[in-house]
């Protein structure tokens, strides 16, 4: 192997490490500027966005290409954190200085942040007038990206929240990567009123394997809406992730005989779900009903069951410790003593 | 062919393969890059997604903890106080020998409880499960000795919440590690595992069980696995999550879901690595099962663990981690190219296998054969010198970046004068640590042959173990 | 519960003695709000981002003439330090507004058996914040 060619690679690679090194100062030096920057940024902005007044200063400082991302940033974390008069206050400044025309260039870039931003940004403007926008955040709540699409969901519910529930329900029983809980975030801020309707029709009228994830958020809808709805749809499926989601949400002491026929269904979730409906809303009758389950094959069954017997009105602790000691099913008897202990009796 | 070509076909590909282990891990490194970025890009418009806490998935924490008696104590109320709004903490007592039982006992007023246990993997018998009346998140079992992988099968028979996380009695937290390491099981619902990344805490003040301020070991040879676990560890792994590649979560902190865990066996007893092999081994089955699934590694700081200060135990972590290693794949073959492997079983495994399994061997006969024949004279200046460059040099390379990886994305040594150290430190580790983990993980590997070639009557009885497939008939028979 | 009005805060908004307010928050951003609100109305704020640090500022600061924190902080929650709080010699009458987001309503009545004097959700109005804090400053003196 020439020795001039090892040579050259060594050398190669020794000045790659020259530049990685230089890199970790650079970049350390960047991170210090950047907060540095950032600090007066905050120092400039804060007082004039959140100022004493509403009035806006007649001449305000000028945005700086660079200091827009940061800026923006701040702007959002504001309105995230605030309620109230100052909401608009905030839109008015950055109107004023131009940053919703920035916020609605940056929607079609490449970078996620800038996107990110731009769709917060333009839902918390809520401008109602602006077509483009509007149709430009409902394609991308169809992105591929979860995060992205559902941030674009959001905005849509800020701006116009009516107008937006026809956007976002497919999406809302489709998509897997829609996170849980920013959902039902978005949907608590909207209201039960604007909630309801669109939610509880479309549970009913979409494909029945799509229900389940709108059941989820069914405790954003009015009862009167609500339960129809879960009553036609337990009538209808025998899927087993429905039926347990629809059981969940029985809240009326007439639904029991339906619930109760649910006891003695082939799939434990469904089975635990009518039981855990029964320590809700039962009677003194369901302890007949509930007893067999103490001897059910699924510890889930067996545990809730034995909770719900103590939760029953009308039924003494000491009939259920009577119960613990002379149930002829020792898996039975066990659970009994279980749940006695952890209810402290 | 004479002896001196193929001597030197052999001196070509052990070069090769040293550009190709460094080349590699290169890829892993910018691969592990672009994933953090678009990891704090997507934090963009942080605030709005813990609002509402609450939904946060319940977890049960499973401590196994064999004779731990200095640290399960101050463990536990640590995590007694971590920011997550639902979860159980499960101490499991292994058979300790010491007062690891009495020290949990009188700090917090254990009692013992009539808790119907759920006998859903096998486990050494339990002498008695107790609860704290002050803290009725707090459940200790008492269970007979049986291994981490028997005591934490027991921890997942008692858990209640649909997800695990295992953690060491001795690992030290950040009061939002449970957060940010149960975040890909909400973003994603395929997600199965997710392992979070381990640092050093030798160097880092701990008060009360917490990691408040982060700093750098004095001693060298901590300081040197801090650019290590950087490098190995953490970009390492990282750069497999786009493709779902993962094979290894640490058993210092992982989430599993448990359900999954379960239907794929639990852990396997008598194994070294019982962590790796779990990893494996889900990657075996729902590959083989052909079911969507994601192991993904969690980019958030989250663990920090003691490092052995002394050579003799760092020696014997390395050559159990090397058995480990070897075992988990032995056991996992049928993963290696099969129809259903996908990126783990096609490259992650090969890769494991390639250069995580063979390269001391590699590395040990390219010192031979080029220290040997730079004596000897048949290996000439500019191959001996190549040699040099590409295992010294190339390795160098890789750990520096890998600093600068972590500068960018964490910055989690701030000081100037840790980075000094740091850079120091990565270039010291190509210069005879590398060398010497090397030569350990060469002897992990001749006794895990040596001692599977013992075993090997073991290995057979115990093969019904490899195949975890339940008949879908054992919930309804048998009772759980 | 308070019903102070904007007009009660903007009608005195000078105010003329330098007074302490502790804040224990650990999102940065609020407590950078919250600091730049207070610090605006006169008063001098000490921040803590964590029960660590608060724990040893307990001992450290003069008293504050409010403490305004949030429910979960961490290392130490925030329930355990209004404990503290309250066994802190000199301590034990400072009003102490917690800070609370949406989720955590259920704490509400915690926090009033533990001795809290006034809440605040968040997202907030930031002027009825100050107002409250002043009120609570104001009945001190």
């Amino acid at each position: 192997m020439s020795l001039q060619l090892v040579t050259a690679a060594g050398i190669v690679i020794g000045l790659l490490y020259l530049v990685v090194v230089l890199q970790i100062f650079f970049a350390r030096l960047r991170n210090r500027i950047r907060t540095k920057r950032q600090l007066g940024l905050e120092r400039t902005w804060l007082p004039i966005l959140v100022a004493d007044t509403t009035a806006i200063p007649e001449s305000l400082p000028p945005l700086r290409q660079r200091d827009l991302i940061p800026f923006l940033t701040l702007w959002n974390q504001l309105q995230e954190s605030f309620t109230g008069e100052i909401t608009g206050h905030l839109n008015e400044v950055a109107r004023r200085i131009g940053a919703d025309v920035q916020a609605r260039r940056m929607l079609d870039q490449r970078s996620l942040r800038r996107r990110l931003l731009a769709v917060s940004t333009l839902g918390h403007l809520g401008d109602r007038g602006d077509r483009d926008s509007w149709a430009a955040l409902v394609r991308l709540t169809a992105d591929k990206d979860g995060l992205l699409s559902l941030a674009a969901a959001r905005a849509l519910t800020r701006i116009d929240a009516t107008a937006a529930m026809p956007v976002i329900l497919p999406p809302l029983s489709e998509r897997d990567d829609w996170s849980r809980n920013y959902a039902l975030a978005m949907l608590t801020d909207l209201g039960v009123d604007v909630v309801s309707r669109p939610l509880t029709d479309a549970a009913l009228h979409f494909p029945i394997e799509r229900a389940p994830r709108l059941l989820q958020y069914f405790n954003v809808a009015h009862l009167a809406d609500a339960m129809p709805v879960v009553r036609t749809l337990i009538a209808r499926t025998s899927n087993v992730e429905c039926l347990a989601a629809c059981l969940r949400l029985f809240a009326d002491v007439d639904d029991l005989d339906t619930v109760r026929d649910y006891l003695h269904h082939p799939s434990w979730q469904v089975r635990v779900q009518a039981v855990n409906v029964l320590a809700r809303l039962g009677r003194e009758e369901d302890y007949a009903f509930l007893q067999p389950l103490l001897c059910d094959s699924e510890w889930w069954v067996r545990y809730r069951t034995a909770k719900a017997l103590c939760s029953l009105p009308g039924v003494e602790m000491s009939r259920i410790r009577d119960l613990s000691q002379k149930h002829r099913d020792a898996f039975a008897r066990d659970m009994l003593v279980h749940v006695l202990a952890e209810a402290g009796a | 062919m004479n002896v001196v070509t193929v001597a030197n076909i052999f001196g070509w590909a052990a070069l090769a393969y040293l550009v190709g282990i460094n080349a590699v891990y290169l890829v892993l490194n910018v691969v592990s890059f672009v994933v953090l970025r678009r990891h704090k890009q997507r934090g963009t418009l942080g605030p709005l997604s813990t609002r509402f806490s609450s939904l946060e998935v319940p977890v049960s924490l499973l401590i196994p903890a064999y004779n731990e008696e200095h640290t399960v104590v101050a463990t536990v109320r640590s995590l007694l106080q971590l920011n997550y709004s639902h979860f159980e903490i499960v101490v499991i007592n292994d058979g300790s020998s010491d007062r690891t039982l009495n020290r949990l006992k009188e700090a917090f007023d254990l009692q013992v409880f009539p808790e119907v246990v759920r006998r859903r993997l096998a486990t050494e018998p339990i002498r008695a499960v107790y609860r704290s009346p002050i803290y009725p998140e707090l459940k200790v079992i008492d269970k007979h000795n049986g291994g981490k992988a028997d005591a934490l099968n027991a921890g997942i028979n008692t858990a209640q919440y649909p997800l695990y996380c295992a953690l060491d009695a001795d690992g030290v937290l950040r009061p939002d590690s449970l957060q940010s390491i149960t975040r890909p099981f909400l973003d994603d619902p395929l997600t199965v595992a997710a392992g979070g990344i381990i640092r050093i805490a030798n160097g880092c003040d701990v008060v009360n069980g917490w990691l408040v301020r982060t700093g750098l070991p004095r001693r060298p040879l901590p300081m040197l696995q801090v650019v290590e676990y950087c490098r190995a560890f953490l970009f390492g792994r990282l750069g497999w999550n786009p493709v779902n590649g993962l094979l290894v979560i640490s058993g210092a902190f992982g989430v599993f879901h448990k359900e999954t865990v379960i239907e794929a066996g639990g852990y396997r007893r008598n194994t070294i690595g019982e962590d790796m092999e779990l990893v494996v081994r889900l990657h075996r089955f729902l590959g083989g099962a052909g079911r969507p699934y994601r192991i993904v590694f969690a980019p958030e700081p989250v663990c920090w663990t003691e490092a052995p200060e002394s050579i003799g135990a760092l020696r014997t972590q390395r050559i159990r981690w090397q058995r480990g290693l070897c075992e988990s794949l032995w056991l996992n073959r049928q993963l290696l190219f099969s129809r259903r492997g996908g990126w783990a079983g096609w490259v992650a495994f090969p890769f494991a296998l390639l250069f995580e399994c063979l390269s001391p061997v590699v590395e040990a006969l390219g010192w031979v054969y080029f220290g040997a024949g730079f004596l000897a004279g048949f290996v000439g200046w500019g191959f001996a010198l190549a040699f040099l460059i590409v295992n010294i040099g190339f390795g160098t390379l890789l750990s520096v970046s890998s600093l600068l990886l972590d500068e960018i994305s964490y910055h989690t040594y701030p000081r100037f004068r840790q980075i000094l150290a740091l850079l120091v430190a990565a270039t010291v580790e190509n210069l005879g640590y590398r060398q010497m983990t090397a030569y350990w993980r060469l002897v992990g590997l001749v006794h895990w042959i040596a001692g599977t070639k013992a075993h090997w009557g073991d290995m057979k009885r115990t093969a019904e173990w490899s195949s975890p497939l339940p008949s879908p008939q054992a919930s309804t028979t048998n009772r759980t | 519960m308070a019903h102070t009005s904007t007009a009660a805060a903007t009608a005195n908004a000078t105010v003329s003695t330098l007074r302490d307010v502790l804040v224990i928050e650990d999102d940065p951003v609020v407590s950078r709000l919250v600091e730049h609100l207070l610090t605006r109305r006169g008063f001098a704020v000490h921040v803590a981002a964590d029960g660590l640090h608060a724990q040893s500022l307990l001992k450290t600061l003069p008293r504050p003439a409010v403490i305004v924190m949030d429910v979960m902080l961490p290392y130490v929650g925030g329930f355990e330090l209004i404990t503290e709080i309250r066994q802190t010699s000199g301590w034990e009458r400072v009003p102490v507004i917690m800070l609370t987001s949406k989720s955590q309503e259920r704490d509400v009545l915690r926090a009033f058996d533990a001795g809290v004097n006034d809440y605040v959700v968040k997202p907030f109005r930031p002027e009825e914040f100050v107002a409250r804090v002043r009120r609570l400053a104001d009945a001190r003196d």
